[in-house]
């Protein structure tokens, strides 16, 4: 059990830093849009294999079925899906406004752009 | 269960005056915006009278608690009402409700603007009720992204920018305090506050990835309230965004986390303890804020910097409070002190960034040098600038008016002695920036003279000017009025604040004629040649957007080491 947990964790923080590092240091908005929702997913993964420790099954209660998952952290992240979904749509007509109006998804050169206007 | 209809009123009702809002796009075009005013106004109205209703639950210190919906133990979501809370949802819907008042003349008037609004104030309450791990992350997120939306309503492209650098900044943050809350969940089993303080307390005991998950809760939270170093979203954010905007994000969407935090803090062991390491950010803040702020020309950003030294202020006396405890004698006093603080902060912040907001729209520049004169040439602002002097001499802290009170009762409220010569030099130079924003009453400069005045912009329509002046009469009033402040915050948390916070001294007097001096001082300084060259200096520092993040990056670290020195080492240092 603590073998598979190690390259799953390994997994996890893998797929945390590819998206942290998008966020922070790609210049293109879009993929620092996407880079957050990388970010989102991993967590997820993350909540959902704690709640797998503590049994098997689908947590969908029908007769006969024992041994489930925990259902709490899938519910947690249901929400947080749904969070993660509505920050990357606003986030997106964001970039792509600002696309419109200076031409560029570059942060840096957008950023000149709209400070020189000031 | 009518109880619980009054206390969970303030989240529900804005929420009913959203989804009603909604619905006027299907009406004919005459009857939608009197249909948005009136259910707005009706939800935020009402809202606060529930609030007054749930006054007599909470006088005395009680406080209640529940789950919400009845369901059991660990499914539930816990809710917890007490003074404090009340006191920060009360001070958070009158702002909400003035600053709604004032967009009535002035601010975005598309019904998208009022239905995010009442999303905005129906979070601000339930933040503020919450006592779930999980809860406070969603209603957190709501309060985040409507706040990303109405920045992002600033009429300059720059607020698009501001919105989505706030968004990523703020998207991280909650992602940290997401594994914060993974962390405490696998130790404990649970999500509720309470429940888990409980089991770190009986159970689990504080081992290095309880410290690691408090930091990154405590930090993502607090990167909300733009506390050092973690304010570099800020000033862009509140500088372009609309002005009512402007006003509750400064007056309470940076001090309702701070709530949040303190909820957390109190509840859970260790985590208290941040609040020294915090009180020392604060006052460290309260000067760069104040230098920062002093050095910008674009009269919003001047006000946005300046809110992040006030933010110091007020965390340097409640970091201090809350790393006391909630049982320490003085655990009211200083909370008191800083919550009228942020009450008074809130007040004149507002009326500043309303009234120098419609100015700047009206003589069409941000720049402060360039609206020289301005009074002259914006007709019938003469007397809402007049009850901005309320607003500005609070800023400076002028006797007589609520921000002098509100800076002795807060000097009162702090530790050491290294914290109020900090806090003194801050307000030294906010007398500084007091005079500097008086720049519209000064003549035009000779060369300028010939240029020809444009045409008006329709002049401040009636609810702003009455906006702003209530704002106005409400600092005056409470520079002397501070007393019965006391008085009823005694009542509220059911024990005398009296004996602690006492009247000011001689010393005091002359230190304040002191900072005024100074800071006359120090504004004619900056006028020279050399001082404007350090200025520019300061004001053109680098600044990047991975800054945001190597400082989120850092104070996570620090809170971490600070946490960890505390375990191993058997006395606190303060």
């Amino acid at each position: 059990m603590n073998h598979d947990t190690f390259f799953e964790l390994l997994f996890i923080i893998l797929i945390f830093l590819t998206g942290l590092w998008a966020v922070i240091f790609d210049p293109n908005l879009v993929k620092k849009v996407f880079g957050l929702s990388v970010l989102n997913s991993s967590v997820v993964i993350l909540f959902i294999l704690e709640g797998s420790r503590l049994g098997e099954n689908t947590p969908i209660l029908e007769d006969g079925i024992k041994n489930v998952v925990d259902p709490l952290p899938q519910a947690l992240m249901l929400t947080a899906i749904v969070i993660g979904v509505c920050v990357s749509a606003f986030a997106l007509a964001l970039s792509k406004h600002l696309y419109h109006t200076t031409g560029t998804f570059n942060i840096h050169e957008i950023r000149r752009k709209v400070h020189d206007d000031n | 269960m009518t109880t619980e209809w009054i206390i969970f009123a303030p989240v529900a009702l804005p929420l009913f005056g959203a989804s009603i809002n909604l619905t006027t796009k299907m009406m004919p075009e005459k009857a939608a915006p009197l249909v948005q005013r009136l259910t707005a106004f009706v939800s935020l109205g009402l809202s606060l009278f529930f609030l007054i209703l749930q006054y007599p639950l909470v006088v005395g210190g009680r406080e209640l608690a529940g789950i919400i919906g009845n369901w059991s133990g660990p499914l539930g979501i816990a809710w917890r009402l007490d003074a404090l809370s009340w006191a920060a949802t009360v001070l958070g819907f009158i702002i909400l409700l003035l600053s709604w008042l004032y967009s009535l003349g002035k601010g975005p008037s598309s019904s998208t603007f009022s239905i995010v609004y009442l999303i905005q104030a129906a979070a601000v309450a339930a933040v503020l009720l919450t006592n779930d791990l999980f809860n406070l992350f969603v209603t957190l997120e709501i309060l985040g992204i409507t706040s990303y939306i109405l920045i992002a309503m600033g009429k300059k492209e720059a607020a698009k920018l501001a919105s989505l650098t706030y968004l990523l900044i703020s998207g991280t943050a909650m992602i940290f305090f997401l594994m914060g809350v993974y962390g405490l969940y696998r130790l404990t089993g649970s999500l509720s506050l309470p429940v888990i303080a409980q089991n770190l307390t009986q159970g689990a005991g504080i081992s290095p990835p309880v410290i690691v998950s408090i930091s990154f809760i405590i930090t993502s939270v607090i990167m909300r309230s733009a506390l050092l170093p973690l304010y570099g979203w800020l000033p862009e954010a509140h500088a372009q965004a609309p002005h009512a905007v402007s006003a509750i994000l400064s007056g309470i969407m940076v001090k309702t986390p701070l709530f949040a935090f303190t909820r957390i803090a109190l509840a859970l062991p260790l985590a208290g303890q941040s609040g020294s390491l915090l009180s020392w950010a604060g006052s460290l803040a309260a000067v760069v804020g104040n230098v920062i702020a002093f050095s910008q020309t674009d009269i919003k950003r001047v006000l946005a910097y300046t809110t992040i030294a006030q933010i110091g202020f007020i965390v340097s006396a409640w970091g201090n409070a809350v790393s006391l405890g909630a049982n320490h004698p003085r655990f009211y006093a200083l909370i008191t002190a800083a919550l009228i603080y942020a009450l008074i902060h809130a007040l004149y912040k507002s009326q500043l960034f309303m009234g120098y907001g419609h100015l700047a729209d009206a003589l069409k520049e941000r720049q402060l040098n360039a609206m020289r004169g301005g009074l002259e040439r914006s007709l019938g602002f003469r007397t809402m600038f007049l009850f901005m002097l309320a607003g500005l001499f609070s800023l400076a802290g002028l006797p007589g008016l609520a921000g002098y009170s509100g800076k002795i009762l807060l000097n009162q409220a702090l530790d050491t002695e290294l914290k109020s010569v900090l806090l003194f030099v801050s307000g030294v130079i906010s007398v500084a920036l007091a005079f500097k924003l008086t720049t519209p009453f000064w003549p035009r400069p000779r060369s300028s003279l010939s240029a020809e005045v444009g045409p008006q912009e329709p002049s401040l329509r009636f609810y702003s000017r009455i906006v702003i002046m209530v704002l106005g009469l409400g600092l005056i009033l409470l520079g002397p009025g501070v007393d019965n402040l006391l008085g009823f915050f005694s009542t509220l948390w059911g024990r005398s604040v009296w004996g602690e916070l006492k009247h000011p001294s001689f010393e005091e007097i002359l230190k304040t004629v002191f900072s005024f001096l100074a800071g006359f001082g120090i504004f004619m300084l900056s006028q020279t040649q050399h001082g404007q060259r350090l200025l520019t200096l300061i004001r053109e520092r680098p600044k990047s957007f991975e800054g945001l993040f190597a400082a989120f990056f850092m104070g996570t670290l620090l809170l971490t080491l600070f946490f960890w020195f505390q375990t191993s080492s058997p006395q606190q240092f303060r």
